[in-house]
């Protein structure tokens, strides 16, 4: 059953719209096969139940996965590094000729709040998982909070649970270490403040969250668009300039740090820029719209006609949502990106749908779009079960293994050494490499990072090859049985060509040489410097 | 009603502008799924940013268009599904637009692996 569920996953997960579309085929055809021409009363329970039962099975899941101190992404300890670095002093978006290669183009909030979160709660791989996780539980409950306000507590309730049913199906994305997990949090906040908030204070909470977003991401702003046009139908437009000042000034407030540069953070988005799309993602992305805006849908023609919302207010927010998912659909087709940056987009429309439903009677005209809903909460659960089985099974997994611990021993018995991490393409003992630079304060090489920048044709400088060449680093652990600095780039675009050039492998092979191993690392240290 | 015909009139043209070059883009990206790499569509075009920025916003375009006709018949059936007769109702001798837009879109969601078994038994083009 199980090995059915994850062929499923791997072979048609990705697809929900194509998913609900069958379902809503087949109910079509068992409905006319008994010629049933009114939607069935016990749809709007089926859905309810369907959808609540999920509310639990998320924050039990966010509560698993943030305590336990492992990572599933090779970029989630890139994350906790990075921010502890900036924290400490160092530069975020470091130059492209320094011998550091860990920059990355999110924007500087989603690494100062991983530093400031390690700052406040002591720096460790938990902490970082526990941000996220508060981020997704957070983000769900300013999600009833808001929908409450514009519907029925049920309902509120029943949409908030069709959101976790949604952020179930990417796996841990809503709550994990990258920035994805803020920026829904935001977007959700951002949608309380407007839904329960008026005049002035909407306005400043509503730009204080708007500069939030453009801070986690270049593409933040897309986010907020529907945000702000809350308040140019409040009745009072002026409160628009106001909310728009506000956002400049927070977005703009972290690049006071003096180590957060802004020129070198439009240098390396406008590098990222020129990675061109890949035309199957962005297929795949609308096809995820067509799945999130489909409840919409249903539900208007669920209505009767003279109760559906035709107000500009209502349109306009409508139509703000599917320009803004249309935009970022195109930007989350270039290579690395994906569907996961709709999921921002998840609150808002859960919103549109409460307030299009309000406390109206539903499924009272148009049973197959009664219907419709009933398939897209289907697919929707099922798809999240198969997602969530497979992430379960990982978790599972590595808990068997405790390679931060053994980098922690190694540490302990070597005190006062500066260890780094060797990759082998991505291995996911290097997942552990937090534990290092919390210790020695510095991190050389990000393979995400270094992986991001070959996509972007940038190669690695003569800067990190010498760093290596002159032993900058005592020691450089390699998961146990790899060869160091080998393995290929996972981007197709580079036709899996070597992450790391020749040069560097020669440079390591110069300098260092095998000392030994620990638990799940072989180790290689400077050979002209043994390790006390 | 006399919006609703500017709207179908607008669509008409927009198909016209759109629907072409996104059938000739669809015949291509299906060769290459038959042919070649299936999710590595077009590489050398999509690695150029202003040509892969225009082929995507074709698609795009594309898509927005579909959605657009299917809201127009929709509304107008005031149903989420609407039935055939009133389809052909609403768009009378332009029907057969439809159906072409609808063949398009049916070749380009084709599953691929489908696509692969017809480049590899029937083509004899893929690995």
């Amino acid at each position: 059953m199980l090995e059915l569920l994850e062929s499923f996953r791997i072979h048609a997960a990705g697809r929900p719209f194509l998913i609900a579309l069958a379902i809503a085929v087949a109910f079509g055809a068992l409905a006319w096969w008994r010629s049933q021409r009114e939607a069935p009363a016990a749809i709007g329970t089926a859905i309810a139940a369907l959808a609540i039962a999920a509310i639990p099975a998320y924050a039990a899941s966010v509560v698993c996965y943030a305590s336990d101190d492992h990572y599933f992404d090779a970029a989630e300890p890139t994350m906790t590094i990075v921010g502890w670095l900036v924290a400490h002093g160092q530069p975020l978006y470091h130059d492209p000729a320094s011998a550091e290669r860990y920059a990355h183009i999110y924007g500087p909030l989603a690494f100062v709040a991983h530093g400031a979160a390690q700052r406040l709660f002591g720096a460790g791989i938990e902490t970082s998982k526990w941000l996220g996780g508060a981020a997704g539980l957070i983000g769900l409950a300013a999600t009833w909070l808001a929908l409450a306000a514009v519907t029925t507590r049920r309902r509120a309730l029943v949409l908030t649970g069709s959101c976790a049913l949604v952020y179930l199906a990417f796996r841990n994305y809503t709550f994990w270490t990258r920035p994805d997990a803020l920026l829904v949090a935001g977007v959700a906040i951002g949608q309380l403040v407007a839904a329960r908030t008026r005049g002035v204070a909407a306005a400043v909470g509503i730009g204080l969250v708007s500069g939030l977003l453009a801070n986690l991401k270049f593409t933040g702003p897309i986010y907020a668009v529907p945000l702000l046009l809350t308040l140019a139908f409040s009745g009072r437009p002026a409160l628009i300039p106001i909310a728009v000042s506000v956002a400049g000034l927070t977005a703009a407030a972290p690049f006071a740090l003096p180590n957060v540069s802004f020129t070198a953070y439009v240098a390396w988005v406008r590098l990222s820029a020129g990675n061109g799309l890949l035309l199957s993602m962005l297929r795949q992305n609308i096809e995820w719209i067509a799945f999130l805006l489909l409840p919409i849908a249903s539900l208007w023609f669920s209505l009767p006609a003279d109760v559906r919302p035709r107000d500009r207010r209502w349109l306009a927010g409508l139509g703000a949502l599917t320009a803004g998912m249309g935009a970022v659909a195109v930007a989350a087709s270039k290579p690395g990106a994906g569907p996961y940056h709709l999921l921002p987009f998840v609150p808002l429309v859960a919103f549109a749908v409460a307030d299009l439903i309000g406390e109206r009677r539903l499924f009272t005209v148009d049973a197959p779009a009664a219907r419709a809903t009933l398939a897209w909460t289907m697919a929707a659960a099922i798809v999240a079960t198969a997602w969530h089985v497979s992430f379960l099974r990982q978790m599972r997994e590595a808990r068997g293994r405790d390679e931060a611990a053994d980098l922690t021993r190694y540490l302990d018995a070597h005190p006062g050494v500066v260890a780094q991490m060797a990759y082998n393409g991505y291995d996911r003992p290097t997942y552990a490499r937090p534990v290092l630079t919390f210790r020695s304060g510095l991190y050389l090489i990000d393979a995400p990072a270094v992986q991001e920048h070959q996509l972007s044709r940038l190669s690695l400088p003569t800067a990190t090859v010498e760093a290596v060449r002159r032993c900058r680093t005592d020691v450089w652990l390699a998961p146990r049985g790899t060869e160091p600095f080998a393995g290929p780039n996972r981007y197709p675009a580079v036709a899996l060509a070597p992450i790391f050039p020749d040069a560097l492998r020669a440079a390591f092979q110069t300098a260092y040489v095998a000392d030994g191993h620990t638990e799940y690392f072989d180790v290689w240290r400077c050979r002209t410097r043994p390790v006390q | 009603m006399m919006a609703s015909s500017a709207i179908r009139t607008a669509l008409t043209w927009a198909w016209w502008l759109i629907m072409p070059p996104f059938a000739v883009l669809v015949l291509r990206l299906d060769a290459e799924r038959a042919c070649a790499a299936p999710y590595e569509l077009l590489p050398t075009a999509t690695a150029i940013p202003a040509l892969a920025w225009l082929l995507a916003a074709l698609y795009v375009a594309a898509h927005a268009l579909l959605f657009a006709g299917w809201l127009a018949t929709a509304i107008h059936a005031d149903a989420l599904v609407p039935p055939l007769r009133t389809i052909r109702a609403v768009w009378g001798p332009r029907t057969w637009m439809l159906v072409v837009t609808a063949a398009i879109f049916v070749l380009e969601y084709w599953p691929v692996p489908l696509w692969r078994a017809l480049g590899r038994h029937v083509v004899g083009c893929a690995p």
